[in-house]
């Protein structure tokens, strides 16, 4: 009895021995000389594209928040019946793509840019997708709804037939999802763009979605110039002199939760030449702060951005009465991004917004600075009086 | 005489006791305010710093008042909750109130935004979700109260009240299950508690109706004295058993309903206290122990509020986890040191 329950400890090892001998062999497969290009990525962390010669190979690096040390790998190729043996890790994705889902309004963005709306067969929330176009394709069923986070609908999005489920986690549940759809046969990939600190690194995920098309030029065409186009905005800003304090969000209850010092919505206050009141903390992640904390702080506040789902300013009193003692009510200026919004609450600031930073960037300097430029028509935003 | 004294000292310790943390509630917060601008504020209403007095006038004062009357209700009822039921376990949410309050907000806030047209709907305020928080707890409420003036077995009505809690609770699963995160996390926040979102125009709707509930607590002292003894001899004694038990329920319904709804769910403090009361005081008799729980209630609320506070720190911790820090090993503690509730 002892003799077996060694020889099969033995067989086990050996077993595993051999599996990491073949998988280091196949990781040969990537070795720098067969690269031909790396994909330039300038301000985007999450991932990373390289060329070889008849394959893409898609590295993304600690897709959720608080993921330490996941990867995950793709490889892309428009012929994939000639290729080497890859790590086990590895998924073989056929390019072009031309039947997609979208598990957020995010990605329909990238896709729109990219000319190839009429790829989307099916959006997680169709009601909350503001794009007309896509929009009508949701009034005339030709996408349909594949449900939510938990709830999603595993049968209807195989019977969709897609190349590829575009997916996003805001935890490690994510894997679970992906590990689901790829036992039914689907290809996923993940998309961590809202990670990004950067405007420009969540614009640069396009990309990484423009890669799965075969597009990946048009794709860097359309980022250089948006880049250009911020960067110049940014140029307007810098050394300015007097910064008007910033205030972001709307507490619920007693609570208010504040975009951290090096969130995304922080480097566009201070792009756009704005003092927000925590560009001195270090996180990234939202805070949630006593509300009479922000009474104090928030005192001296000239603009207040970002108030949810307020349409004037009667509203913010509905959510708390106590507003009417609150400097920025009182004296500042408040503006929403909910300028563009569907009938079922959908905003475009979350949809199009990540692929037009410098329209927002734009719209948040006519808000801070309007003497600086010639135009100050808002797009996203607008003024809550 | 001697005992006399004695009792007169305990009473007079609580008092002090409650009036020292409803005070230090008002001084302690995230913001730190100078003790001589707090006073300034206190005895004049105004300050040189107007954010100082906005705070102190219109967050910290309320929300001291809100955390006194919250302990008030929610150890009142818990003690009613134990008495008719004759179980130790017992608290303010047996009769699904709870429940019936989760099921109202998360018809708002959940049902009513993701399945329509939210522009037409405007925003969710904090009013209309006391309101839905309090049709929600009125409804169950309704039909305990419809069940209890047919049912004679006390039983009976502990059980359905366990039922109708967990049923609407699974309504509550299903709807949470359908909408989206954001709206999610509007919902989680509420069921958390919080005792610092109540303004000063709600005051005047909380405390009345606490104050009414716990009135006629008071007035139910007798009958709950008779009750405890059993109700065979509360019917000899003349009492109308259904028609008291309506009473009661009213009042613990009009007591925890009520702070449920400006609130939310502020568990341990009802199951708690009165155990606490009855280790303080060594009797059974409400005249004494009802306002003795009152007392402590308020104390162990205020309390709670000032460690969620975290004095000096820039965040807050939500009311509920710390009063089930504070109430559980209590809970335990009495449990393991008194396994047989004589006194009950």
């Amino acid at each position: 009895m002892r003799n077996i329950t060694i020889n099969y400890i033995l067989f086990i090892l050996l077993i595993l021995c051999s599996c990491k001998e073949k998988t280091s062999q196949n990781e040969n497969v990537f070795s720098k000389a067969n690269s031909l290009l790396e994909c330039d990525i300038k301000y985007a962390k999450g991932f990373k594209i390289e060329h070889y010669a008849n394959f893409k190979l898609i590295t993304i690096t600690d897709p959720w928040q608080g993921a330490k040390n996941i990867q995950y790998r793709y490889v892309l190729a428009d012929d994939i019946s000639g290729l080497p043996r890859f790590p086990d890790d590895i998924k073989l994705i056929k390019t072009p793509v031309s039947r997609v889902v979208c598990l957020s309004t995010t990605h329909i963005a990238f896709i729109d840019i990219l000319n190839k709306n009429n790829s989307i067969v099916g959006v997680s929330g169709t009601q909350y997708v503001y794009n007309p176009a896509v929009r009508n394709e949701i009034n005339n069923h030709k996408i349909v709804d594949v449900g939510y986070d938990n709830n999603l609908n595993y049968e209807l999005i195989a019977s969709l037939k897609p190349d590829l489920v575009i997916t996003y986690g805001v935890g490690s549940q994510v894997a679970g999802y992906n590990q689901k759809l790829s036992e039914l046969g689907i290809n996923t990939v993940i998309n961590a763009e809202y990670l990004e600190e950067h405007p420009l690194g969540k614009l640069e995920w396009i990309k990484f979605i423009a890669t799965f098309y075969n597009l990946g030029d048009s794709a860097s065409d359309y980022f250089n110039n948006v880049e250009k186009q911020y960067n110049e905005l940014v140029r307007l800003t810098s050394g300015l002199e007097k910064k008007p304090e910033v205030l972001i969000g709307m507490p619920w209850k007693d609570t208010w939760y504040v975009p951290g010092g090096k969130s995304y919505m922080a480097k566009l206050v201070e792009d756009a030449g704005g003092d927000y009141i925590w560009s001195d903390n270090e996180s990234r992640e939202s805070l949630a702060l006593d509300i009479e904390r922000v009474f104090a702080l928030g005192q001296n506040a000239e603009i207040w951005l970002n108030t949810g789902s307020i349409n004037n300013k009667k509203e913010i009193l509905t959510i708390d009465e106590r507003f009417q003692r609150f400097a920025p009510y009182k004296n500042g200026h408040i503006f929403n991004n909910n300028n563009r919004i569907n009938n079922f609450g959908g905003i475009d600031y979350w949809e199009s917004g990540i692929v037009n930073p410098h329209v927002i960037l734009h719209d948040m300097i006519s808000i801070f600075h309007p003497e600086l430029l010639t135009d100050c028509k808002l797009v996203y935003y607008k003024a809550i009086d | 005489m001697k005992s006399n004294f004695k009792t007169f000292l305990v009473w007079a310790f609580l008092i002090i006791i409650l009036f020292t943390l409803f005070v230090f509630d008002i001084f302690l917060g995230s913001v730190k305010i100078p003790f001589r601008e707090i006073f300034h504020i206190l005895f004049t209403g105004k300050s040189e710093y107007s954010e100082y007095s906005a705070i102190v006038l219109y967050f910290r004062i309320p929300k001291a008042l809100t955390a006194l009357f919250a302990g008030f209700a929610l150890s009142v009822s818990g003690l009613q909750m134990q008495t008719i039921f004759k179980n130790p376990l017992a608290g303010p949410y047996v009769l699904g109130i709870s429940a019936g309050a989760s099921l109202g907000v998360a018809i708002l806030v959940l049902g009513v935004s993701s399945f329509t047209v939210i522009n037409q709907f405007g925003v969710i305020g904090n009013w209309l979700i006391v309101i839905a928080a309090w049709i929600g707890s009125g409804l169950i409420l309704f039909l305990i109260l419809a069940i209890s003036v047919r049912v004679k077995d006390i039983m009976t009505i502990l059980i359905l009240g366990i039922m109708f809690g967990s049923a609407t609770t699974s309504i509550v699963s299903i709807l949470q299950y359908f909408s989206s995160e954001s709206m999610l996390k509007a919902f989680v926040i509420w069921t958390m508690g919080s005792l610092g979102g109540v303004s000063k125009s709600q005051l005047f709707v909380l405390i009345p109706s606490v104050s009414i509930g716990l009135i006629m607590a008071f007035l139910s002292v007798k009958m709950l004295n008779a009750m405890l003894v059993g109700e065979n001899y509360a019917k000899s004694m003349g009492l109308n058993i259904k028609l008291s038990r309506f009473f009661v329920f009213f009042s613990t319904s009009l007591l925890a309903g009520s702070i449920t709804a400006f609130c939310g769910p502020i568990g341990f403090i009802g199951i708690a206290v009165p155990h606490i009361a009855r280790m303080i005081f060594k009797t059974a008799n409400h005249k004494i122990l009802l306002p003795g729980t009152m007392l402590i209630g308020g104390s162990v609320l205020l309390f709670s509020d000032m460690i969620s506070q975290l004095p000096g720190k820039e965040s807050s911790l939500p009311i509920n986890s710390i009063t089930a820090l504070v109430g559980i090993p209590i809970v335990i503690w009495i449990i393991i040191r008194k396994q047989k509730f004589s006194t009950m």
